[in-house]
């Protein structure tokens, strides 16, 4: 999630309007307010959403909502006369370059706070931990242009940023804490993407690392924009969010030629979208016009265009909009979320449980009748406790996790007795008897089917009570059944018996065995039964 | 929660565990490259399944968004990657299912069920927890219904106070997340909702919106029960079961009005 911290005394400067009004109204365009501290307030922004990722941003997007600026906003982007060339040996390496110059920039600390900060949330949302985007900012003037995008071997040498002596381009991979935190983005390529000047100087090697050379200190007041990638839709958008917030603190835009062509051009793009669709989506009547109001307070010019259609023009720094509806999203977002007449629709219908839900409350019931507490432990579990402390095989039908999180949790349950067998386990220090059941999904191989398992633990816990209380739990639930000797090696020989529906066995009950009581660190008598609900007459099998 | 839905008239959804990529992710127009799907968020099976019949629609939806009025991801769309099981990551996967089995209208229908997140385990976070989902499909339903919905839902669980605040979700558009007011806490978050895009429906010939919401249920237990930490849910001290009071009574629906 990227959280923006936003400084109150420069957005009260770019908004124009108090902090209050601001805050009051802001979490109405989408955003969580997590913290408001003395000079700022931390907020989070929806990652579909990162030309808010700036103070320059929101404040833009305030001073529509709020009414104090809004429809389209407009930049002007002048030809720098710079060209940068690209290095076709990038083809399979980080082929996409984007670039502007922004000039007359007054770096004061909140502004370079500010677009550090866009920086890195536009790393984490549209470069996708710098993968697909990364984002370089130089000054302008300690370079000379035209700039080369260029292909580079790795035993390329400079002074990276934050260091005072030259380092190989594969020794910054091992010692700078950048180059080791993306090493993986680039280690595999035999040669390293690097943007030099007509000089030989080295501004960057993308996505690691700047060079020192062409540090930004408050005293900048050119700035050369680099952008590279591997999407050339993903680089054009983290442009221009950039070129835009930078704009919108004061600064003027140039582009710059690249492939023959100028970039970035800051022009919006334009859709002819539906007004009745929109309506019909939403659930509000509007007219063209007034759909048209709604869409400038957002920030989009609008214009009706006829035949219930609206031409609309979608500024160059909305990454989200994809589709007709994420515009009539907006439409709502301005109308208002908390203006809605909510109400339910008229259509009638008539509530259907599942039938494997239905079962599983009916096995409940019958449990608790019985005096059983219900748990629910994790479906997730380990061989350990599944086969090792039963005394039981291994199965080969068990499902690993490729990426467990622990040693606890890295296989799917295919039976739940092991599982209360740890809740009782866990509960050994308290009060007896106690008397427990689960029922739920197991997997074995890829088939999902529904188990009971059911314990009393207390000093006289024993094969006849169990047996009782299998007789019960299967007579309600209307299974016809035999028992015979069991050769499970979780129970104690003697004391077992397997529960067999018409000659197939389904379950089985009897005394736990002293060794898996030992290994479960349980002192007293543990009579147990589980079930495969795959027995029950007209039970759905998968 | 089930007993909710039931009587508000829905019908209950029951599925697997283990799902696709293609209907845990790709149907709901999560982009390949999405870092939810990476494996550090999501539980991932050595384990493949083949892909549904109409699949090239969603690579179309994906790659170019189709015959709609969406872009796409653009980029390649890849097979593979969508035929990876998972252990699902949210019980759309079912409803987009059933939908897909169910394109007709109308179609009111709810699952409550386990799903999975790569997530360590601490007070408030759980590799696994339940969630609960609601979709109503039919002719004529808007964005001002599904607020509707949700009104009546929580105020059936005695949750009177809702409002709504704009949200993000890859496959609904609008979106939205609800707020409840807990006597205590004030305005707590209480799941997502929103209706599906486009590139959700389309490639299945579902031709009606989809109101669509989620929550949570582990998140209603802790504020009904007063839980402070969720693993107590799933790893009980029995004592704690013995003292809590679990079926509080709740305002009968008639005296609210409703």
């Amino acid at each position: 999630m990227a959280i923006i911290s936003l400084s109150y005394k420069y957005l009260e400067r770019l908004t124009g309007t108090d902090t209050e009004t601001i805050l009051e109204r802001l979490p109405m365009i989408g955003s969580e307010i997590e913290r408001m501290e003395a000079d700022h307030a931390d907020v989070e922004f929806f990652p579909d959403r990162p030309d808010l990722f700036s103070v320059e941003g929101v404040a833009r997007a305030m001073r529509g909502f709020l009414g104090i600026e809004m429809g389209l906003p407009r930049y002007n982007v002048k030809p720098s006369g710079i060209r940068f060339t690209i290095d076709p040996q990038l083809a399979g390496i980080r082929p996409c370059l984007g670039s502007a110059i922004i000039r007359n920039v007054t770096f004061d600390d909140e502004s370079i706070l500010s677009i550090m900060a866009l920086q890195e949330a536009l790393h984490w949302a549209v470069g996708r931990g710098r993968s697909k985007v990364a984002i370089g900012i130089h000054d302008l003037d300690t370079v000379k242009p035209p700039f080369h995008y260029i292909a580079s071997p790795r035993s390329r040498t400079f002074v990276p940023l934050d260091f005072q002596k030259e380092l190989t381009m594969d020794e910054m991979l091992a010692e700078h804490p950048k180059g080791r935190d993306y090493a993986k983005i680039v280690r595999d390529f035999p040669l390293f993407p690097l943007i030099i000047d007509d000089e030989d100087h080295v501004c960057s090697f993308p996505p690691i690392i700047n060079g020192e050379l062409t540090r930004v200190t408050t005293k900048t007041k050119n700035i050369l924009l680099d952008t590279t990638g591997t999407d050339q839709k993903a680089v054009g958008i983290a442009v221009n969010i950039i070129c835009t917030a930078m704009a919108e603190a004061g600064a003027a835009i140039e582009s710059v030629e690249i492939n023959g062509e100028q970039t970035p051009s800051l022009a919006p793009t334009e859709r002819i979208v539906d007004v009745a669709e929109c309506c019909r989506l939403i659930g509000v009547s509007l007219t063209a016009q007034e759909m048209a109001q709604l869409l400038s307070r957002m920030r989009f010019g609008a214009k009706p265009a006829g035949k219930g259609k609206l031409r609309v023009q979608v500024p160059c720094f909305r990454a989200d909009i994809m589709h007709d509806w994420d515009i009539f999203e907006d439409v709502a977002i301005a109308y208002g979320y908390e203006n809605f007449a909510a109400e339910i629709s008229p259509t009638f219908t008539i509530g259907r449980a599942h039938p494997v839900m239905v079962l599983a409350g009916t096995v409940r019931a019958i449990l608790e009748g019985l005096g059983y507490l219900e748990m629910m432990p994790f479906t997730l579990t380990n061989e350990r406790v599944l086969s090792d402390a039963m005394g039981r095989e291994r199965s080969p039908g068990t499902l690993a996790l490729m990426h467990p999180i622990s040693e606890e949790h890295m296989v799917v349950r295919t039976d739940i007795l092991p599982l209360i067998l740890e809740m009782l386990q866990v509960n050994r220090h308290r009060e007896l008897p106690q008397r427990l059941f689960a029922t739920g999904d197991v997997i074995t191989s890829r088939t999902t089917s529904q188990r009971l398992a059911a314990v009393s633990t207390h000093g006289a816990a024993d094969f006849s009570e169990v047996y009782g209380v299998v007789d019960a739990v299967l007579r309600e639930l209307g299974i016809a059944y035999a028992v015979q000797e069991s050769g499970d090696p979780a129970f104690i020989e003697g004391r077992r018996a397997d529960i067999l529906v018409d000659g197939k066995v389904y379950g089985v009950f009897g005394e736990i065995h002293p060794a898996v009581l030992n290994a479960f660190e349980l002192e007293h008598p543990v009579a147990a039964l589980e079930l495969d609900l795959r027995a029950v007459p007209g039970c759905l099998v998968p | 929660m089930r007993g909710i839905l039931l009587e508000m008239g829905f019908t209950e959804i029951y599925g697997d565990i283990i799902q696709s990529s293609f209907w845990n992710f790709d149907a709901l127009f999560q982009p390949q490259d999405h870092p939810a799907r990476e494996m550090q968020d999501t539980f991932y099976l050595r384990d493949e399944m083949p892909l549904p019949q109409g699949w090239e629609r969603l690579r179309d939806m994906h790659e170019h968004g189709g015959e709609t009025s969406s872009t796409g991801w653009g980029g390649r769309w890849d097979t593979r990657k969508a035929q990876q099981c998972v252990l699902r990551t949210h019980t759309t996967s079912l409803s987009i299912q059933h939908l897909v089995a169910h394109p007709d209208p109308p179609v009111k229908a709810f699952c409550i069920g386990r799903v999975y997140r790569r997530e360590e385990i601490d007070p408030t976070h759980t590799p696994e927890f339940e969630q609960l989902e609601g979709i109503v499909m039919d002719k004529g339903v808007s964005f001002r219904h599904l607020l509707g919905y949700l009104k009546e839902f929580y105020g059936r669980m005695g949750f009177e106070d809702v409002r709504f605040r704009p949200a993000y979700f890859p496959y609904t558009e609008p979106s939205v997340e609800p707020e409840i007011y807990v006597d205590g806490l004030g305005w707590v978050e209480m799941g997502g909702a929103g209706i599906f895009r486009e590139e959700v429906t389309v490639p299945w010939n579902i031709k009606e919106p989809v109101l669509a919401w989620g929550l949570g249920v582990s998140r209603v237990a802790m504020f009904r029960l007063g839980l402070k930490d969720l693993r107590l849910l799933y790893r009980s001290d029995i004592d704690w079961i013995r003292t809590t009071p679990v079926l509080r009574p709740v305002k009968p629906v008639q005296e609210r009005g409703a």
